[in-house]
Parts: structure tokens; C-alpha cells; sequence
């Protein structure tokens, strides 16, 4: 490929994916019931309904809260079992390690299906915290991943060091591990939480019909007739995620967490 | 401060032969290099002292103690890795006072102490720097600082300069010889350099697969060595291998010169002859131990040349105006004086 | 480090261990006993041991709607790799910076829900705001309709949810290639525009071998593009499965079709590790 020949198919690309969020935010701020683009009047009516009215502030609220919970669960669980690994390097600590891949590389129905059985076996289904606790656990392989990069970062001199000057097991973990891998562990939190709040088909078989989320909700409002106020939640929605994924981009090198870095 | 034994100490990772029957004593205040080529087993001792491993067999006692069951942080040793690892997330200040804060010293006893360190190792300003907005040499200097915090009894230094250019190299020598006499901690730095080894050192170990060959001060080892590994080593000596009889020292069908008696046994030798003990005279004079020069140079006061005798280069070097002048490519007469040769073990 | 038994590492080992066994393994465990269950139409099912869920399986409906998602998920992961590889290689020579706004639009993209990127695509499918107003605008189109639900705006919708996954997978490694074998196979004459097909799809062949399989792991599993713009003659089996265990209640028959679903994908994964494997040699 020639380079004028790359940049032009990078903007049809970019054209392909941007352009259905170009419509839907048209759709967003326009004045009239039904959805229409270009919109024939501005107005901010349905940014107002959305903040406005009980049921969609619960399902934003409902989503915000799933997301912060699990995303710690995830991040504990990823950091518990790296450090298991990089600590003994034991053969279960490979075995965490090889499960934590698995929930990615599954089709989340089966995910799904196989977790509101355990949950309505358990007596959980249909409340909150079972939604919350698969989350986290389904989710763990980014942070995994990332923060195995994390601990792959510190060299064994740096804790020897610390070893040396009368630190113990547990100061080495706090005073030198834990600054050095935060980023990592933001980082981790910050993907489990976008993907949380986005996430359909587990929330819903789990607990759809009790505990609604914002995409629960906005997929009822599709399939049973909508108004343009879906366009504005799935606004805000876009909105958050590529927030936090910019803030993320100022805090942390996201090309190299990727693994992309030249120098890697 | 206090005197370090070793006897008989062995390490071996997997099949790996790291280290074999180490022997030495370290006496208090003393500055020992361990001195050696990678993979010689140097690093592996140091950790060893510093008890960042443990040993297989043999002994290590400081000031009498037996250092074995002592964990590393409770030795008294100071150490400053080769990657120098610092805490990249603190400053300079509490990377120096790491230490003493896990002690939990008071914070004003702590400033105080870090602010004495820095001004020991001249850094004196700079403790609010990070660790990134340091050069290479700040940065050896706050290793130093940081092994030196809690007045270790040993300080270990493991080829802390390697990464640093020549002029700063030196630089950083004459600092760490200053801080050590200055405060006369037992110091043991491992090396490869031994030009480095020679400038900091009050007695070298030379080490070579996982054992070590000979022990002595710079002098000594530069006037003696003992072996073909340390001649080599440390460049400066000839090394032979000739066949003695009654008539002579011959190399190959060369002849070298007449039997010193008393230095050399009849039959095979290996022997080694500094280049100040050999002389050349032109070769018309009295062609007895013919060669060509094919190199000369200029060394300060001293002309060193390199002169083929049937195939074997031999180092030759005088001072400048004392005996003959020669151009590249002259045939020479080799005179060596045997009776400054000395046998090699091995 | 000395070694030392560490049994605060072990004990944290085994909380992660116990987190992953009891809620990602146990669950699926259970799942696989479930569809050994008999049906009971008035609870959730009766604790037997009956084969019938299987038999339904390969009897019926249920074994054409597989064939199918089969099919449409195989498809839709070849046009996505086709898509993204070119797209992974292309932001990989773009300034830092623009790497940058990529991976951020990819990763948001990445991210966003299902729900709201198919409805995104409803609306611009749809006659009132989408592409076929814009057509009718331009007088391309004179009687328009919407263009979805159908086959292929489902699969557009496949696509452009697989594709920030995929070249996310692909852009580490070709940002990391060695540049300098493209750069050879140019002066040995290669014409810039071919060096795409001579080189760079031969060397990075087993990886995107390995990535179209999981791709198509991924389509076999997603369910709001089928439902939001497909037809259900397109329905996949995840869509199916949601259907039996929610809309039926009859979970047995749910599980013992995730369950196969399973196998299928556990086949396919294990060949896509054979195939990257194959290609480290």
C-alpha cells in the first residue's frame, strides 16, 4: 500500500465508524417525538427526560454501582493471582492464570446461561450482587493480562534492595510493588468498569428482569417502540466510556500497555 | 567494623558449578575486588555475603557469627546492585532514607541522617530530585548512599560502573576509594575492569570458573602472577611455553638463552617473563634469538614494542632513550633475562 | 530472594483460585449437569438423567439454526480480519499521535455495549434518519425503505462489533514487525502497492489464521445484532438459547444447546492455538 492510498482507506474507516454515532447524536438533540436525522429543530428535551426522569437516573445509577463493584472484584482477583504467580511461580498460580483466560474466550451466552443456573441453584437469582460477583469474575482476563505486565515491569534487583534494607514481605509489597504496578491497576480497573457498564446479555440473564441496567434498559425501550431518548442515553453512554478512556490515555502509556511499544 | 571468613564455600545451581571451595579472609576496613570475566562466579559470591542466596557447603562467619542462619537484612551489609535499582516512584531523599523510615526513625533524625548522606556523596541540594531527572553518575551516587544509610558493617558493590563512560568511570573510582577510607567500611566490589581493580583495591581476588586463583595485593599480582589465566589477564606479562636442558632454554627449536641456575628445572615449563626484562639488540650484532619488529608505540615514558619470534609475539618495552631505536620491520636479537622469569602453576 | 515457603503468596493464590473455580467453572460445571435434566414445564426442571435434550438437538429446527450461525458467524469473522488487518497495519505507521487517537477509538468502540451499536445502525438503516433518506435525497432512491431488518445489515453490524476487537489484536504485533523486511523486499523490486500481498499477509499468515477463529468464536456468541437487525430467519443459536432459557423457561434444552455450543467453540480454539503454535516454528 502506497502511503496516500493507506490514509485514504484509514478514513473511510474512520468514516464507518464514526458515522453511526454522528447520526445518533443528530437524532439526540432533535426537538421532535419521533427519530429523524437531520434533526428539523435543536433541543436539549431528551438530555432533560434522561436525567430527569426516576427510572432512567436509576438504571445510570444501577450501572455506575454494578461497574464500580466488579471492577474491584476483577482488579483483586487479577492482582491476587500475579502475585501468586510472580511470588511462587507455583503450578496453581499457572492454573488461575490459564482459568482467568477462559471467560474471554468463551461466547458470553454460555457464560450467561451456565451462570444464572449456578445463581438460581445458589438462590441469588435476580438480585444485584450476583450480577455484580459475575462481572467480576467474567471480566478478569484484561486486568489479568495487564498487570501481569505490571509485574513483569519490576526487576528482581529493586525488591532485593528493598529486601536488604529490612523491608518485609508485606512493606516490599506495599512501599514498592503496589506504587510501581498502580498504574496497571487503574488501568485494569478502568476496562472492567467500561465494559461492566456496557455489558447486555450476562446483566440480563442474571438479573435482567429485576435489576435493569442502562443497556437492559435502553434493548426494552428498542424492542418495544423508542423515542429519541434512547439516542441520548446511548450519547451519555459513548460520552463516559471515551471520557474514561481518555483520562486513562493522559495517566498511563495505553500503546504500551497494549504491548505495542517498540523498546517492549 | 569487622573481619569477614570464608572457607570452603560452594554454590551450584541445577548442574551448574557456580562457585568451589571459596577460601578467603577479608580483614575489617579493608577494599577486596573480585575480579574476574562473566560467569566466573564473582556475583554469585557477593550474593552469597549478602545472603540474597544460600550456599551449599562451607562456611562464612563475620566477626566470629555465623552469617548462614542470619537473614540478609540483619548482616550489616550495604549493597549497591549492578542495575543500581533504585525505587523509581521516590525521590532522591527517600530512596536514601528508605531504610531508616522502615525502622521507623523519627522524621526530623531522618532528614537529618539523608541530609548528611547526600552531603557525603555530593549531592547535597538534591534530595526532592526524582530518580528520572537524574544523570548516570547522580544516580550511582544515590545507590551508594542508599546501601551506605544504615551503617552497614560490609559494603558490596556489584560492577556498579559498567554502564558509565571512561572519564566518569574514574571519576566515580576516586569518589567511592574517598567515601570508603573515610569511613573505613569492609568493602567488597566485584569487577570485570582491571584497571578499575587495580585503582580501588588494597587486595585483588582473581576468579576464574567458579574458583578463586590467586589472591594478592595489585603489586603483587602484577609483579607475580601466578598462573597463565592471571598473565593473560592482566596483559603485562609474556607468557612461554620452552623445554630446559643443560645447555639452554629453548622455545620450540628457538633458542632463548642461557639456564639461570636455580630458577628453571629441566624439561617442560610454562614460564612468564615481564616485557621490562627482555631487550633488543640489532640483529647483525649476534644473531642468537632472531625476530622481527612489527609494532612499536608510544607508552608515556615507556616504548612498547611487539616483536614475532617464529610465530609467538612477544612484548618487549624500555624506556624512551634507554638502548636502541628500531623501525617496524627491523630483524632484532631477543635477549631475555632469565633469571627475572619465574615458573606458572597452571 | 531466598527460597522460603511463602504462604501468604499461596494463600492469595488460592483466594484467586477459589474466585475463578467457584464462579466461572463450578457454574459451567453445573451447566453440563443441567442438560441432562428433564424438562418440567410447570418448574425449572426435574433432577434425571435423560439424553432427549441432545436428541432435540440433532433432530430438528434447532440443528439448521446452528448450521446457520455457523455459517453467517464464519463469514462475518472473514470480513472483519479482511477489514482490520489492512486497518492494524496502516495506524501501525501513523505518527505517535495518531496511534494514539486510533487505539482510543478503537478501544472505546471496543467497549461500547452491543445494545447501543446496534441501535446505532438501526437508526441509520432506518427510512426516516439514515442512509436511505440520504439516498432519497440525492435522487438515488425514490420510494425509500428501511434497510433493516436483514441479512446483511445484521452483518454489518457483526462486522463493525468484531473489528475494533480484531485489529486491537493484530495492531500490537504489527507495530512491533520488523519494518525492514518490507523495506528489502522493495529494493529487491517489489512495486510498493504489492508489497500488502507479497509480504505482509504471508508473514503475519498464522496470526490472522489464529485470529479469524477466535473471531468467529466471538459472532457465534453475540446476541443483540441478530435480534435488533436481523431477521429470525437469522437468528444465531445464542439468540436461540436466550429464547429457550428465558422465553420458554426450558433451561435444559438451553443448556444442553449451550453445551454444544461449547464444544464447538472449545474445537475451534484449540485449532486457532494449533494454528499460532504451528506458526511460531
Amino acid at each position: 500500500m502506497t502511503h496516500r492510498a493507506s490514509i485514504m482507506f484509514l478514513t473511510l474507516v474512520a468514516l464507518f465508524l464514526i458515522a453511526p454515532f454522528v447520526v445518533v447524536t443528530g437524532v439526540s438533540f432533535g426537538a421532535s417525538n419521533t427519530i429523524a436525522f437531520p434533526p428539523k429543530a435543536i433541543s436539549l428535551r431528551w438530555y432533560q427526560t434522561l436525567i430527569t426522569e426516576p427510572d432512567w437516573l436509576k438504571a445510570i445509577g444501577l450501572s455506575l454501582l454494578i461497574a464500580a463493584i466488579a471492577a474491584t472484584i476483577s482488579v483483586s482477583i487479577a492482582l491476587a493471582a500475579n502475585y501468586a504467580l510472580w511470588r511462587t511461580g507455583s503450578g496453581l498460580s499457572k492454573l488461575v492464570f490459564a482459568l482467568g483466560i477462559g471467560p474471554f474466550l468463551l461466547p458470553p451466552i454460555i457464560l450467561a446461561l451456565g451462570a444464572s443456573l449456578f445463581w438460581a441453584e445458589v438462590g441469588w437469582y435476580g438480585r444485584m450482587e450476583a450480577t455484580i460477583v459475575s462481572h467480576g469474575v467474567f471480566f478478569v482476563t484484561l486486568p489479568l493480562v495487564i498487570i501481569a505486565r505490571g509485574f513483569a515491569s519490576l526487576t528482581k534487583e529493586v525488591i532485593e534492595a528493598a529486601r536488604m534494607l529490612g523491608a518485609t514481605e508485606t512493606q516490599v509489597f506495599r512501599t514498592v510493588v503496589l506504587p510501581l504496578i498502580a498504574p496497571y491497576l487503574i488501568t485494569g480497573f478502568a476496562l472492567v468498569a467500561i465494559i461492566s457498564v456496557n455489558e447486555y446479555l450476562i446483566a440480563n440473564m442474571i438479573a435482567g428482569f429485576v435489576v435493569e441496567t442502562l443497556p437492559i434498559k435502553i434493548f426494552n425501550n428498542v424492542r418495544y417502540g423508542y423515542s429519541p431518548v434512547v439516542a441520548s442515553a446511548s450519547m451519555l453512554f459513548v460520552a463516559i466510556t471515551v471520557t474514561a478512556l481518555l483520562v486513562l490515555a493522559r495517566l498511563t502509556d495505553l500503546i504500551g500497555l497494549l504491548g505495542a511499544s517498540k523498546e517492549d | 567494623m569487622a573481619d569477614l571468613k570464608i572457607s570452603q564455600l560452594s554454590k551450584a545451581f541445577g548442574t551448574i558449578e557456580a562457585l568451589r571451595d571459596i577460601s578467603i579472609d577479608i580483614e575489617a576496613g579493608e577494599f577486596i575486588c573480585l575480579l574476574g570475566s562473566s560467569g566466573c562466579g564473582k556475583t554469585t559470591l557477593l550474593r552469597l555475603i549478602a545472603g540474597l542466596e544460600s550456599h551449599d557447603h562451607g562456611e562464612m562467619t563475620l566477626a566470629g557469627q555465623d552469617l548462614t542462619a542470619i537473614p540478609s537484612h540483619k548482616r550489616g551489609i550495604g549493597m549497591v546492585f549492578q542495575s543500581l535499582a533504585l525505587f523509581p516512584h521516590l525521590n532522591v531523599s527517600n530512596n536514601i532514607g528508605y531504610g531508616l523510615n522502615l525502622r521507623g526513625e523519627d522524621r526530623a533524625k531522618v532528614t537529618a541522617e539523608v541530609d548528611r548522606l547526600l552531603g557525603m556523596v555530593g549531592l547535597r541540594g538534591l534530595g526532592e530530585r526524582q530518580i528520572s531527572a537524574l544523570s548516570g553518575g547522580q544516580r550511582q551516587r544515590v545507590a551508594i548512599a542508599r546501601a551506605l544509610a544504615l551503617k552497614p558493617q560490609i559494603f558490596l558493590m556489584d560492577e556498579p560502573f559498567s554502564a558509565l563512560d571512561a572519564a566518569l568511570r574514574d571519576q566515580m573510582q576516586s569518589e567511592v576509594k574517598r567515601i570508603q577510607q573515610e569511613l573505613g567500611v569492609t568493602t567488597i566490589f566485584v569487577t570485570h575492569d582491571q584497571k578499575e581493580a587495580m585503582a580501588l583495591a588494597d587486595r585483588i581476588a582473581i576468579m576464574h570458573d567458579a574458583k578463586i586463583i590467586q589472591v594478592g595485593t595489585p603489586d603483587e599480582l602484577y609483579a607475580k602472577p601466578n598462573s597463565k589465566f592471571v598473565a593473560e589477564f592482566f596483559e603485562t606479562s609474556n607468557v612461554l611455553q620452552v623445554s630446559v636442558d643443560n645447555d639452554g632454554v629453548y622455545m620450540g627449536t628457538q633458542f632463548l638463552g642461557a639456564r639461570a641456575i636455580g630458577v628453571l628445572a629441566s624439561g617442560t615449563n610454562e614460564i612468564a617473563i615481564r616485557p621490562e626484562a627482555i631487550e633488543l639488540l640489532k640483529s647483525d650484532e649476534s644473531p642468537q634469538t632472531p625476530g622481527t619488529l612489527i609494532n612499536q608505540r608510544r607508552l608515556g615514558a615507556l616504548i612498547e614494542r611487539e616483536v614475532d619470534l617464529g610465530g609467538q609475539i612477544i612484548l618487549q618495552s624500555a624506556f624512551v632513550g634507554q638502548g636502541l631505536t628500531f623501525e617496524i620491520g627491523d630483524r632484532v636479537d631477543v635477549r631475555m633475562d632469565l633469571s627475572k622469569a619465574w615458573v606458572l602453576s597452571g | 530472594m531466598t527460597a522460603r515457603p511463602a504462604y501468604g503468596a499461596f494463600c492469595i493464590g488460592l483466594f484467586a483460585f477459589s474466585a475463578l473455580a467457584v464462579f466461572f467453572v463450578v457454574p459451567l460445571f453445573f451447566m453440563v449437569v443441567v442438560s441432562f435434566y428433564k424438562p418440567d414445564p410447570m418448574g425449572f426442571y426435574k433432577v434425571t438423567f435423560v439424553w432427549e435434550n441432545y436428541q432435540k438437538f440433532f433432530a430438528s429446527f434447532y440443528y439448521k439454526v446452528s448450521l446457520r450461525s455457523l455459517y453467517s458467524s464464519a463469514l462475518g469473522a472473514v470480513l472483519v480480519v479482511a477489514l482490520a488487518f489492512p486497518t492494524a497495519i496502516a495506524v501501525s505507521n501513523l505518527s505517535r499521535k495518531w496511534q494514539l487517537f486510533w487505539v482510543i477509538l478503537l478501544l472505546s468502540l471496543m467497549c461500547l455495549s452491543e445494545v447501543i451499536i446496534g441501535f446505532a445502525w438501526l437508526i441509520i438503516l432506518s427510512e426516516s434518519a439514515g442512509i436511505p433518506r440520504l439516498l432519497e435525497f440525492l435522487g438515488l432512491w425514490t420510494n425509500p425503505r428501511s434497510l433493516s431488518p436483514s441479512f446483511w445489515a445484521m452483518m454489518i453490524g457483526l462486522v463493525f462489533l468484531g473489528f475494533s476487537v480484531v485489529t486491537l489484536m493484530i495492531y500490537p504485533q504489527a507495530a512491533k514487525r520488523d519494518r525492514s523486511i518490507e523495506e528489502a523486499a522493495v529494493t529487491l523490486g517489489t512495486p510498493p502497492s504489492r508489497v500488502f500481498t507479497k509480504v505482509l499477509v504471508p508473514s503475519f499468515r498464522p496470526t490472522l489464521i489464529s485470529v479469524t477463529l477466535t473471531m468467529f468464536v466471538y459472532l457465534l456468541g453475540v446476541f443483540v445484532m441478530p435480534t435488533m437487525l436481523g431477521r429470525p430467519k437469522d437468528w444465531t443459536m445464542t439468540v436461540i438459547i436466550s429464547d429457550k432459557a428465558l422465553g420458554d423457561a426450558n433451561l435444559p434444552l438451553g443448556a444442553a444447546l449451550a453445551v454444544v455450543m461449547l464444544v464447538v467453540t472449545a474445537i475451534t480454539l484449540a485449532v486457532a492455538l494449533l494454528a499460532e503454535r504451528h506458526g511460531q516454528r
